[in-house]
């Protein structure tokens, strides 16, 4: 009984972040959600001692970042292990203390401050996930057009967001 | 992507964003592992079970390299990352050109290393001290050493001319090293080249006190190490019958002096222990949950909860804690809480009345200690009450706002309020309080409220202008 509470308060505790770090590392859905799966049952039919959440963490981040290169190894190259380093440096900066909770709670709140035009295109492209010409059609621009204004909100948004962290 | 001289990070920032908006705006949730992970748990028990084995690894699995430890000994199993980091080297080593990128030459990762000096007090090259190594590594809390302890331990030994080499590390590995070796000590903590220097113990003293002088029994006292380094625990010491104690042998640095009444209180006190010399820790205070805290320390083996009348409260749970351990009781039809009997062995009293954790039927009520007689302690029982309200700044919603609530006892205590949509919400027990407003900016203002008995809820708007 005791175990399988830890399975699911561990999983359900750590999986989100876990997934999207994967998936920053360049894996898509499935198989992030492989390569999360591996990493928690790692941890749990090993000598495992919950210690803090953080340090939890921060051991599935580990595994699954060793996972991944594993999973390419045919692939991998020393640029891979620098692309894992960077994405490192990236998950620190987005959840300094092994949480996304502030980043998230912040991009709600920059979501919430878009012009019109910015969020309908930010919807249409993640929301909806319309595609670029499909955009470029809905919003009466040249498909260039829609590219640039998502790379513009796309970096106000992060601005944003920056700002709201560090305040 | 956009510019060629653009960093990864940069773009993995913007991947991170693009994650972020998918997950906030998109209509799919992500599935929760949890089946998943309990079901690849079950195979994988399943296949030991049936082959009398480890399960053999499919690709994704970690591969655990064979690793000789110093004295040549064959070791099957090593942790998990000492296994990825050597398997990254050799994996970069054995790395092959993938047809969309540019065939780029590729030199195999240097692993690093862990080495120094080990010098006597007298600066003399130390030959043949064994070396212990507990390695660590730094995470997101990027400056602070976080420690996965007991991951991993190595030894070496001294040559001739007193240096100590670990090689084949994980890349960046840091961790302390520890020295032992007749009768001096020594440890440091790093990475890279580290020069160890060895010295005589130290003793320390103190005095612990307590509430009662009878808790000095069962009091445990010990001391933790430099860097709590596990080869540097020290054993635990008894108290004297005044709660003095000594401890002998310690290593020179920083440690901490633990105390530990059962499982109820705990209390530490950092020390800097010097060489040949005796250091005092001073008075240490157990004082977790004493009757000079929010909650009372009882002699009673019962307890009555009543109402605001004064007539039997029952279904009122209140947990307790004890020397032993921590309980929770709903009372009996008659408005008891028998703490000790009962068919439960929690042991004698004292108990520490926890009166914030009542609930009549999951809904928060506060407890108030009117009296103890005898054996049978007397609880007041009420209702706390929900507070809610907006924060604004004359005509201006504040959005981004935290809420705590103090009462006005002398042991007083905080209630933490949730926010959501600039709305918080509290539920605390009637009576003067002091209102905490908390701003992002570090702005704190401070009001003093009155919850009312009887009006639930309670709307509680603040102007901060006023």
């Amino acid at each position: 009984m005791t175990v399988e509470i830890a399975l699911e308060s561990i999983v359900r505790r750590h999986q989100d972040g876990l997934r999207r770090y994967l998936r920053l590392l360049g894996c898509d859905a499935a198989t992030a959600d492989d390569l999360a799966q591996e990493a928690f049952v790692s941890l749990l039919t090993g000598r495992f001692e919950e210690r803090a959440p953080a340090a939890t963490a921060s051991w599935l981040r580990m595994k699954a970042r060793w996972l991944w290169l594993d999973r390419r190894r045919r692939l991998v190259r020393r640029r891979e292990v620098r692309y894992a380093d960077a994405a490192d440096r990236v998950w620190c900066e987005v959840a300094p203390d092994g949480d996304e909770q502030a980043y998230f709670e912040a991009l709600d709140r920059c979501l919430a401050g878009l012009p019109p035009r910015s969020r309908r295109a930010i919807d249409l492209r993640y929301g909806e996930k319309r595609s670029r010409a499909e955009m470029a059609e809905l919003l009466k621009l040249r498909e260039n057009g829609v590219k640039t204004l998502l790379q513009r909100v796309r970096a106000s948004l992060r601005r944003c967001i920056e700002e709201r962290i560090r305040t | 992507m956009s510019t060629p001289d653009r960093s990864p990070e940069e773009g993995l920032r913007d991947r991170f964003l693009e994650i972020a908006l998918e997950e906030r705006l998109g209509d799919d949730p992500p599935a929760d592992l949890t089946d998943r992970v309990e079901a690849a748990m079950a195979r994988r028990e399943a296949e030991t079970y049936r082959t009398g084995a480890e399960p053999t690894a499919d690709p994704a699995r970690v591969v655990e390299l064979p690793v000789v430890d110093p004295d040549g000994a064959r070791r099957r199993r090593r942790p998990w990352w000492l296994a990825a980091a050597a398997a990254a080297v050799l994996l970069a080593w054995l790395a092959v050109p993938t047809p969309e990128e540019d065939p780029a030459p590729v030199e195999p990762a240097a692993s690093k290393d862990i080495t120094g000096l080990v010098v006597d007090d007298a600066g003399t090259p130390v030959q043949g001290a064994r070396v212990l190594l507990e390695l660590g590594w730094t995470g997101c809390d990027a400056g602070h050493f976080t420690w996965w302890k007991g991951v991993e331990q190595r030894q070496t030994v001294t040559g001739d001319d007193g240096r100590y080499e670990f090689a084949d590390l994980p890349p960046d590995a840091a961790g302390v090293l520890w020295v032992a070796h007749a009768g001096l000590f020594g440890s440091v903590r790093g990475r890279g080249e580290m020069k160890i220097r060895l010295q005589k113990p130290g003793s320390l003293r103190g005095r612990v006190t307590a509430p009662k002088k009878s808790y000095f029994k069962g009091m445990k006292v010990w001391f933790r190490g430099p860097y709590g380094l596990t080869h540097a625990k020290i054993p635990t010491v008894a108290l004297a019958k005044d709660g003095t104690f000594t401890m002998d042998g310690l290593p020179g640095g920083p440690g901490e002096v633990v105390v530990q009444y059962h499982n109820w209180a705990v209390a530490r006190k950092a020390v800097e222990i010097q060489p040949r010399k005796t250091v005092n820790a001073g008075r240490i205070r157990i004082s977790g949950h004493t009757p000079q805290g929010p909650d009372p320390l009882v002699d009673a083996t019962e307890v009555k909860m009543v109402d605001g009348k004064g007539k039997p409260f029952p279904r009122v749970n209140m947990w307790w804690r004890s020397p032993w351990m921590d309980g929770g009781m709903n009372a009996d039809g008659d408005g008891i809480i028998r703490m000790v009997g009962g068919g439960v062995a929690i042991g004698p009293p004292p108990f520490v009345l926890i009166l914030n954790s009542t609930t009549v039927d999951n809904k928060p009520h506060y407890g108030t200690l009117l009296r103890i007689r005898g054996k049978t302690a007397t609880v007041q029982v009420r209702p706390c009450i929900r507070v809610n309200g907006t924060v604004r700044r004359g005509r201006e919603p504040v959005a981004d706002f935290s809420v705590l609530l103090r009462t006005a006892d002398r042991a007083p205590r905080v209630y933490g309020g949730q926010v959501r949509a600039g709305r918080f919400d509290v539920t605390v027990p009637p009576g003067e309080h002091t209102l905490f407003v908390i701003l992002p900016s570090g702005e704190v203002e401070e009001r003093k409220v009155e919850v009312k008995e009887g009006e639930d809820p309670q709307i509680l708007d603040v102007d901060l202008n006023r």
